[in-house]
């Protein structure tokens, strides 16, 4: 973890409402894993105060690259960022995900779950790692990538305009339909509404899922304990514990397996 | 030459003004990679309580114009595993660590300071969390009232000889009387505020946007209200103040000198920048260089 001051090489739209940046950063860039993420100054003044919590999407040599979905006053600022800013990063920090092999890896992302989501699906391609790609939108325009099942690349949107109409849950009942492989470990991030829809189908299903969980952080490096998720525990409540009940996400996550998640 | 080292009553001498407040530095050893703690004045925990707390469902934070609220329930790690893991490394710092309990009742406070002192630990002191508005037994009770303030600083008094400072709530009708009844009952400072009580709601759900519906205010949106509350408890004690409430930059640290604190703590800025003290250290000595200023106690309570 360090603060790195890194500088943004090209910042621009992706699809509708979701935007990508680049930036050099070396030393955060050397060693970021899937699934983690950096936490971004926005504001030299006081609003935004906090930083904003961004997964990363990609990296290569010595940058790496942020995708985000313009939703508030932080991601309005950062959309507006041009080549050659200045931008105080502090990274990389949580979790990420853990492919075991042996399984055939399954990944499925919506909306600003698609970061983590593509830099696993990149680290994959790289290693040589077959696997599938399931994204899911409300409509084709949010969709930058090509439905392509041959490829192992699924689509879904809501209105049916491009790949499978329905939602992640339903593209995902039918990529799991065509897998030869018996075991299968999915890999999840997307909005609240689809972690819930996925969460209950895997453990429904009795699947191997890892999550990359969404919370509001002040720090992002454990010390504020304001990013807590409630885990399923068989401690008693009136018992007292410390960090069972509720894990934080930045230092704990934000992946957590999906069976573990209340 | 521009002398920072600050003397707190006849007990603490601190290298500089310049501590982390409560809850927001952890226990100090958490970002070991990104901060020296022992270029600090000083270094508050986070509260401890005499069981392990989990603190609050999510969501346990809100951002707010200028400020964030907060609700974490003061979850913490309880006193005895504080003593296993974190006592020694306290022990190693030369900055002085200072360590925060919480309690829901006077037993709870006294059995936690009880557990910490039967360690002989090398710490400097002691900060009574009065003033956490958060949970129902998180000591605010204490804080609201100046009797049951100066009775649980006399109990605690009893037991340590060590710094023993009060940290009080802006959350009081006159945090003045507050702040003698912990003077008279034998703290050695006082240290204030602690969060606003605060609130925000969703305009399109209208749920709350902490799990706990209120919560704590803090940042720079806090800092007017707590320059005020240390003035007043400066007016009205004789022992040392410590500032604490949205201190950003060396303007306020400064200002809140002025105002009549000896030292001051940082809090929700460690949030945005964990260098933060360290940095201010740096400033504060040219900004007093600047003024023409030797040494702090030149400019306190020089606020007119």
């Amino acid at each position: 973890m360090v603060i790195e001051e890194a500088k943004v090489r090209s910042n621009g739209r992706l699809a509708q409402g979701i935007y990508t940046m680049e930036l050099t950063a070396p030393v955060i860039a050397s060693s970021v894993q899937p699934g983690q993420f950096v936490n971004t100054l926005i504001s030299e003044g006081w609003f935004p105060l906090l930083r904003r919590p961004m997964s990363v999407a990609s990296r290569s040599d010595d940058r790496i690259g942020l995708i985000y979905k313009v939703v508030g006053a932080g991601t309005q600022a950062m959309a507006s960022w041009t080549p050659g800013q200045q931008v105080n990063l502090l990274g990389p920090l949580g979790n990420g995900w853990t492919v075991d092999e042996g399984t055939f890896p399954v990944l499925v992302g919506g909306g600003v779950g698609i970061a983590p989501i593509s830099f696993l699906h990149e680290e994959l391609k790289d290693h040589g790692i077959e696997h599938h790609l399931l994204m899911g939108a409300r409509d084709g325009s949010e969709h930058y990538l090509q439905h392509a099942p041959e490829e192992n690349i699924t689509l879904t949107t809501d209105n049916g305009t491009v790949g499978i109409k329905g939602t992640a849950i339903d593209g995902l009942k039918v990529v799991l339909n065509l897998l030869s492989s018996n075991s299968v470990t999915i890999f999840g991030c997307g909005p609240p509404p689809m972690l819930v829809a996925l969460k209950l189908f895997v453990n429904d299903q009795g699947l191997p899922c890892q999550l990359a969980t969404e919370e509001i952080m002040g720090c992002g490096f454990g010390i504020c304990q304001g990013c807590s998720v409630e885990l399923k525990t068989d401690v008693d409540h009136h018992q007292p514990s410390y960090r069972q009940r509720f894990k934080l996400a930045c230092i704990d996550g934000p992946v957590f397996w999906a069976h573990e998640l209340a | 030459m521009v002398d920072l080292t600050v003397t707190l009553g006849d007990k603490l001498v601190l290298q500089n003004p310049i501590l982390t407040a409560s809850g927001t530095f952890g226990y100090g050893d958490e970002v070991p990679e990104l901060v020296d703690v022992n270029q600090l004045g000083g270094l508050v925990t986070k509260s401890i309580t005499r069981h392990p707390r989990e603190g609050h469902p999510p969501p346990r934070i809100a951002e707010t114009s200028a400020g964030m609220l907060n609700a974490i329930g003061l979850a913490n790690i309880g006193v005895e595993r504080f003593c296993n893991e974190k006592l020694p490394y306290l022990a190693e710092l030369s900055t002085a660590a200072i360590v925060s309990i919480a309690g829901s009742s006077f037993e709870e406070y006294q059995e936690v300071m009880k557990i910490i002192e039967g360690r002989q630990p090398r710490i400097m002191g002691y900060e009574i969390n009065i003033s956490c508005p958060n949970v129902h037994d998180g000591g605010m009770e204490f804080g609201v009232s100046t009797y049951m303030t100066e009775e649980l600083t006399r109990h605690l008094r009893e037991l340590t000889a060590r710094f023993l400072i009060v940290k009080l709530s802006p959350n009081v009708t006159a945090i003045s009387d507050i702040a003698k009844a912990a003077e008279q009952g034998g703290a050695d400072a006082i240290s204030a505020i602690n969060t606003v009580v605060g609130m925000g709601v969703d305009p399109r759900t209208g749920t709350f946007q902490l799990s706990t519906g209120i919560g704590g205010l803090s940042g720079p949106a806090i800092k007017p209200i707590a320059l005020a509350a240390v003035y007043k408890v400066a007016q009205a004690v004789t022992i040392p103040v410590i500032g604490i409430g949205g201190i950003m930059t060396v303007g306020d640290v400064v200002a809140f000198v002025r105002a009549g604190a000896h030292a001051v703590q940082i809090g929700t800025a460690n949030f945005r920048d964990p260098g933060i003290g360290i940095r201010l250290i740096s400033e504060l000595g040219s900004f007093l260089e600047e003024l023409g200023v030797s040494r702090l106690s030149e400019i306190r309570g020089s606020a007119h």
